[in-house]
């Protein structure tokens, strides 16, 4: 039986997530993996490795999104940037390898590590750092402004209500692991929205207002259109992916029908286009 | 703080479900410091946030069975004391050996989950007829009967979770139980045949590969997925009636494919069966 340790540490949700993620992950295998390559180094020290690369795979699940990737890649690590690993490795008992030095409790006054120099400042700048490294999502973005004829609100609207519907629709298609959608769900929600739009429209940043970017309304109607050809892509993607290893005529079929997916994702552009939806 | 237990994953998804709940712990607190009872009010919270997914006529009960079984391993008391501050937790690894951590996929302890499933599978007459049917269509093999259950349960979890509103912990409790039953088991009762629990040649020579009917079992279960996806948006009166005209259509194609895909690939198998025959 492992041994209860003396203390806790007051953590945030964050940490409690990633903490109820390594519980779902085969540690005692990774760790004793770990310890046969490197049999010199302390255990703890290489539960810490372990964590790190198994956070490091599960970011490898937006290899599957090319255009959002790189975008949910760096909120993710921003969130991550406030988690104190050790901290969760310490919480964590493997009987007959590893005691845990500390517990964890829920607080309202967590205990945060300082953040390293050099990173995005906020999740703002996370995200912009984001779209300016990768120009498929700049152009993506590019795209959506079409429709907001300037209106930096109503793009701030668009595009607040795209993202967090957007990750919700394609989660299961990238099997994200809930630790990294919890944290881009809080990251989206501290994102301003109105500071994007307007470095998009390259225009001057205005001041936050009332809009619904800053509320839950619905989502608008050419978001929903946004929203329903990402969907159909990736469709599109995953039947390739498994359609490829199929003998024919079935792979005619699957093609047929991936065929179909992107007529009708390019008709609902075109929609989009034509009606301003 | 120098009160601290070990609890299971069961208690850290609901400590860390809780914990991003908004209002939710100091909701918890003012019950705990007024009657006591915030392990009730904890209970009750989480049992409100469970979509109706369970209403499923079909697939429900099955899992919903295997939900309430891991929800039947929290340890609420230590999940409320360290939501409260009142002690902290660690994780500890199950004492049940199939679970992760512990190497075996299938323990003894993996009977409790066969059991649920099969008694779930058993009540709907619809479940059971289908089940039966793709497990015989795979040569009568206990093996590939059993890859072909668990690929079947595996992808119509996302149909059934699906939902935004659906909370992390329904989903990976599900893969929990999902991952503990013994499949093979529950193959060799649809088949009819006694099942030894022992491993066979076959298991060994066909263990990690993903062969052509597994293939096409995982097509027609995506396209199916695909095709209700689609087909939520034919009703979304946000969007245009010209939107809602293409989703149908596709939803239809959808439809269409995967009768076509089924009925051809039923005829490959006859073929294949008739060649064997002949030999």
């Amino acid at each position: 039986m492992s041994k209860h340790p003396s203390w806790s540490c007051p953590v945030d949700s964050k940490t409690l997530v990633i903490l109820a993620w390594c519980s779902t992950l085969d540690l005692r295998l990774h760790l004793e993996r770990k310890r046969r390559e490197q049999p010199r180094k302390r255990l703890p020290q290489l539960l810490d490795e372990v964590l790190y690369a198994s956070i490091d795979d599960a970011l490898a699940c937006f290899d599957g999104d090319p255009i959002y990737g790189p975008l949910w890649v760096s909120l993710a690590r921003y969130g991550l940037a406030s988690v104190d690993v050790e901290r969760v490795t310490s919480a964590i008992a493997l009987e007959g390898l590893i005691e845990p030095l500390s517990g964890v409790f829920c607080s309202d006054d967590p205990y945060v590590p300082a953040r390293q120099s050099g990173g995005p400042a906020d999740e703002t700048e996370a995200f912009w750092q984001a779209v300016t490294a990768h120009s498929p999502l700049a152009q993506r973005l590019q795209r959506f402004s079409e429709s907001w004829q300037g209106d930096s609100c109503r793009g701030s609207c668009e595009l607040r209500a795209f993202f967090l519907w957007y990750l919700e629709r394609v989660q299961p298609y990238l099997h994200m692991p809930f630790f990294l959608r919890e944290l881009l769900r809080a990251s989206l929600a501290s994102v301003d929205w109105h500071a994007i739009s307007a470095r998009v429209l390259q225009g001057p940043a205005r001041p936050a207002c009332c809009c619904d970017a800053s509320s839950s309304q619905p989502e608008p109607r050419g978001v929903q259109a946004q929203i329903l050809g990402e969907v159909f892509r990736l469709v599109d993607a995953e039947i390739g992916l498994y359609s490829s290893e199929l003998p024919e005529p079935l792979r005619t079929q699957a093609l047929f029908l991936r065929d179909l997916c992107r007529e009708t994702a390019r008709a609902l552009q075109s929609c989009v286009t034509t009606t301003g939806a | 703080m120098s009160k601290t237990f070990g609890v299971t994953t069961e208690t850290f998804l609901v400590l860390a479900w809780a914990a991003r709940q908004p209002g939710l712990r100091e909701r918890l607190i003012q019950v705990h410091q007024q009657s006591r009872k915030s392990e009730l009010a904890l209970r009750s919270s989480l049992t409100g946030a469970i979509p109706f997914v369970f209403e499923d006529p079909v697939y429900g009960p099955a899992y919903q069975g295997l939900l309430l079984h891991r929800l039947a391993q929290v340890d609420w008391g230590f999940a409320c004391w360290a939501l409260e501050a009142y002690a902290g937790v660690h994780l500890k690894e199950s004492d049940d050996p199939g679970t992760t951590g512990k190497g075996a996929q299938v323990s003894p302890q993996a009977g409790e989950e066969t059991a649920l499933l099969w008694q779930a599978i058993t009540e709907t007459d619809r479940l059971v007829e289908r089940l039966r049917r793709q497990v015989r269509a795979v040569d009568g093999s206990v093996f590939r009967g059993a890859q072909l259950l668990r690929l079947h349960f595996l992808l119509h979890l996302p149909l059934l979770v699906r939902t935004n509103e659906c909370p992390f912990f329904v989903h990976e409790m599900l893969i929990m139980s999902l991952e503990r039953v013994n499949w093979r088991d529950l193959a060799a009762r649809l088949l009819g045949v006694s099942f030894s629990g022992e491993q066979t040649p076959e298991d060994d020579a066909g263990s990690g590969e993903e062969d052509e009917a597994l293939c096409a079992a995982t097509l027609l279960e995506l396209i199916a997925a695909a095709g209700a996806n689609v087909g939520e948006y034919v009703l979304e009166p946000k969007l245009s009636r010209q939107m809602r005209d293409e989703c149908a259509e596709l939803a239809e194609m959808c439809g269409a494919t995967l009768r076509e895909l089924r009925r051809l690939w039923e005829l490959e198998r006859g073929e294949t069966q008739a060649a064997l025959t002949d030999q």
